[in-house]
């Protein structure tokens, strides 16, 4: 059940626990890098982002037409 | 208008009825509104919050889309910053802190977008011990503090 803490599905999740861990991991992306690829990095995090928001966009317009 | 800087696991609470700390973080919701306060956040930092753990993590898609929709729901400003000024800024913090660089871009936000006031759940890492650390950065740099 390790990933159970990242779910946040599941019953008694603590947001601290969460948003500690992702911090981390940013961290471990991050750190050494320059400051272009660290750039680099946040533009390519935008473009996750923007294609998650399409991708809900679609899928909610198909539900609707269905 | 006063203006309070949400951090991630503000954003996390707030998203999930199940979480421990949702119901007080949606009273908190409501006194900002209820007092007129404007609730911002750094479109960078929780833009790399998101990506990261879902490429890192079985963070599932839906969870970070729920985030994005309360943040509309209740109406969370996400300001984007220059990204070089914002980077460049993290990375003076992180000569004169332990913090983590994700931390560190909520901070870095924060300051840059002149927030009144920054809230979080992670009492650990956002506390008047750090906020010493952040300020004697942002009182070299002449920003707000």
């Amino acid at each position: 059940m390790g990933h159970a803490k990242y779910d946040l599905e599941v019953a008694a999740v603590s947001s601290v626990d969460i948003a500690k861990q992702i911090h981390e991991d940013i961290d471990q992306t991050m750190r050494g890098l320059s400051v272009e690829d660290q750039e680099i990095v946040l533009r390519e995090a935008q473009n996750i982002v923007k294609s998650l928001r399409r991708i809900e966009q679609i899928a909610s317009k198909a539900k609707t037409q269905a | 208008m006063v203006r309070v800087y949400l951090e991630l696991s503000v954003l996390i609470s707030l998203a999930n009825p199940l979480d421990l700390l949702h119901s007080q973080t949606r009273n908190f919701m409501d006194e900002l509104r209820t007092f007129g306060f404007e609730a911002v956040s750094c479109r960078q930092a929780v833009e790399m919050d998101l990506a990261i753990e879902l490429t890192r993590r079985p963070l599932r898609v839906g969870d970070a889309l729920r985030i994005l929709e309360v943040m509309d729901a209740y109406e969370i400003r996400l300001l984007s910053l220059n990204s070089r000024d914002l980077l460049l800024l993290v990375n003076e913090y992180l000569g004169e802190t332990s913090l983590k660089f994700g931390d560190l871009l909520h901070y870095a936000g924060a300051t840059l977008l002149n927030a009144d006031y920054l809230s979080s759940w992670n009492t650990d890492d956002f506390n008047e011990r750090t906020e010493e650390s952040i300020n004697n950065v942002n009182v070299r740099r002449g920003l707000k503090t």
